[in-house]
Parts: C-alpha cells; sequence; structure tokens
C-alpha cells in the first residue's frame, strides 16, 4: 500500500480518498493548468518494515496452528487396528489354537500374553 | 514528515503565483447541481476559488463529486489541479479535449462507481488457509530469518488467494449487476477493496448486500456510492499520437 493516511475523512469515505487521491485525470503540465501531488515517499519505508513483521507473524500463526494440531491427534486415541486375535487382541499374532483359555484384559495385555502362550509353544 | 499529516508539493507557492481556480471536475453545462462552474458549449467545469489545498479540501473535493454524479456525469480530475483562470480552463481543458470529454460523459451516463471493503479477521483467515494446505510448519522454528521472511511471504501469498476466492463469493450478487469491476489498490493482506461500475439504480441494492455482510462472523464489510468513475476512465481508442493527456 502506498497510498497517505488522511485524517480529514472517516470511515469508508477516508479509505475511499486514500485510494482516490492519485486518480482522476491529469491534465500534462502546462503553463497555465497544473498538478500538484501529496508525498507519499515517507509511508512507503513504513509499509516496507511492516511488511516483514507480517510475514513473521504469519508464519509463527501457522506454526502454532501446527502445534495444536499435533496435540489434537495425540490427545485423540488412535482406534485399533480390527481384531485379529482372541479378546480383542490385535497385532500380527499367529492362529491360537481353538479352545486356550485367554482372561479379558487390555490390548497392550493381551499382546504379552498372547506372545507367552506362543514362546510355551 | 508523519505519516498522519501529508503536505502537498511539488509547486510552492511561488510557483503558483497567478492561480486563481480549483478544478474538480467535468460536467455537462446543463447539469442540474453543479455549483461554480466555467462553461464553454456543453461542458462544463466545476471550479472552486484556489488556495492551498488541506485535507479538509480533499474530503470536501470528493464529497461533492459523489453528489454530483447522482445528477449527471462526472468526469473527475485529479485533485489538486489547478489553473491560472477561466479562459484556460476553457481553452486547455473544455475546448482541446472536448470529444474525449464528450466521450466519457456520454459513456459514463447513468453509471457510477461503489467501493466495496471487505475486512477478514486474521486468526480465522490464517485458519482457512492452514486447514487448506497440507504443508508441515512445526520444523521452520531454526530457520534463519531470511527464510523466515520468505516463509512468512508464501503464507501472505496463500492468504490473498483465499481472500480473493472468498470475496467472488461474498461479492457475486453485486458483480452480477456491474458494468464493470476492479480491484483496487493491495491493503493489508486480509482485506479486499474493489471498485464496480454500477448502473445508479443498482447502488442501494449492492449496498445493501455488502452491508448485510458485516453480519457475517469474522467479516468487516463497508460501502463507499456513489462516487464518479475515477477507476473506469478508460481512454477511448487513440488514433494520433499527440494525445495532451495522462491517466
Amino acid at each position: 500500500m502506498t497510498t497517505p493516511i488522511l485524517p480529514g475523512a472517516s470511515g469508508g469515505l477516508a479509505e475511499a480518498l486514500n485510494i482516490l487521491l492519485d486518480k482522476g485525470l491529469v491534465i500534462d503540465a502546462s503553463v497555465r493548468i497544473t498538478v500538484i501531488g501529496i508525498e507519499i515517499l515517507a509511508i512507503e519505508v513504513k509499509v516496507i518494515i511492516a511488511s516483514v513483521d507480517t510475514y513473521i507473524r504469519y508464519l509463527e500463526a501457522m506454526q502454532r496452528l501446527e502445534a495444536q494440531r499435533r496435540q489434537l491427534d495425540s490427545a485423540v486415541p488412535t482406534p485399533p487396528p480390527a481384531s485379529q486375535g482372541i479378546a480383542g487382541a490385535f497385532g500380527i499374532l499367529p492362529p491360537v489354537p481353538v479352545g486356550v483359555a485367554m482372561a479379558p484384559a487390555a490390548a497392550p495385555q493381551a499382546q504379552v500374553v498372547a506372545a507367552d502362550i506362543e514362546q510355551q509353544q | 514528515m508523519s505519516t498522519a499529516s501529508p503536505s502537498l508539493r511539488g509547486n510552492s507557492t511561488d510557483d503558483l503565483k497567478g492561480t486563481s481556480l480549483l478544478l474538480h471536475g467535468v460536467v455537462r453545462a446543463d447539469h442540474p447541481s453543479a455549483g461554480r462552474v466555467v462553461t464553454w458549449q456543453d461542458l462544463a467545469m466545476v471550479v472552486s476559488d484556489w488556495h492551498q489545498p488541506t485535507r479538509e479540501d480533499a474530503v470536501a473535493h470528493l464529497e461533492m463529486l459523489g453528489k454530483l454524479v447522482v445528477d449527471g456525469p462526472v468526469v473527475p480530475l485529479r485533485f489538486g489541479t489547478t489553473a491560472t483562470d477561466e479562459e484556460s480552463v476553457c481553452a486547455e481543458v473544455l475546448a482541446a479535449s472536448a470529444p474525449r470529454l464528450r466521450g466519457l460523459l456520454d459513456r459514463l451516463d447513468g453509471l457510477v462507481e461503489l467501493h466495496a471493503y471487505l475486512k477478514f479477521d486474521e486468526d480465522e483467515a490464517l485458519r482457512m488457509v492452514f486447514d487448506e494446505h497440507t504443508v508441515t510448519w512445526q520444523e521452520t522454528g531454526g530457520l534463519d530469518l531470511s527464510t523466515r521472511i520468505r516463509l512468512g511471504e508464501k503464507v501472505a501469498q496463500q492468504l490473498v488467494t483465499w481472500r480473493r476466492t472468498r470475496s467472488d463469493e461474498l461479492l457475486a450478487a453485486v458483480s452480477a449487476v456491474a458494468v464493470d469491476e476492479v480491484a483496487l489498490p493491495e491493503g493489508d493482506h486480509t482485506e479486499e477493496r474493489r471498485a464496480f461500475l454500477l448502473p445508479h439504480k443498482e447502488v442501494e441494492p449492492a449496498r445493501a448486500a455488502i452491508t448485510a455482510l458485516a453480519s457475517i462472523a469474522g467479516i468487516g464489510a463497508e460501502c463507499v456510492a456513489p462516487l464518479p468513475a475515477y477507476n473506469f476512465l478508460t481512454e477511448p481508442k487513440e488514433t494520433s499520437s499527440d494525445s495532451r493527456w495522462g491517466w
């Protein structure tokens, strides 16, 4: 943005004025017809500085959102894959003989139990 | 120089000795509500006494032209255009470019410019951009400043793309009745500014549609109209190269 801020107006009109101040029909240089302009150079420098600050702010916002997403992902338990074993056990299990009794347990414990059974066999 | 208080430059007071008129815009000579004018045949230049222009004068200039365009076409002049006397207005502006001015007045008859300013909530807009892209941002923390700036600039570009697409959707009803439209100079990345050239009768429905957007969470909406067609002064096709005009 290279347009100056004019506090003589308010709200949308001030914004329109900032946009339109350097627009309109211009008559080429003439002895009797002249155009006087508005100084804007000082503002352009400020805009460049503001842009760098803004870019960093955007990047930091993205990093925050990424952190939030990861936090959210880790807070939600991953649904276990389809049961492949006995009593809800999962993982790569060898076929379990029919008739082997196993106590109902949480998934990780069931995996251990299943491994123990395999060793015993 | 303070940014809040721009000064006028280009001509010192000494340079402007002999200047007596500030020129505002060209209208038809039979324009019903033009105030002080310098008339030449069917054309008239709206003028006021010259003095060193102030910010308040710039506001008054725009307000005046906005009122005039309701009653007839206006070709706005760049604010700060001055003339030494009425004779020079007739000879160097109106008579010298009469065909072109008449062409513009005819083309703009019944049309006005409307500005729509949309301001999107930055947090909300960034979240939308984040959700749209599958980039991983977690590993960027240890990068040097120039790389971080470049990545931030990329986010800004994505933000602008999202904003334009969203604005297309929100302003579709205004676009549908507009004769023409242009994007106005960029402000913040979350601010959309557009100018529409509309039939005068469409201004109020368009204003209602735009201001209604402000009721949507995360969106600020403002409408400024009617304005003279500053952004639609397309020069008619030139056959000669001796133009006296710049745009």
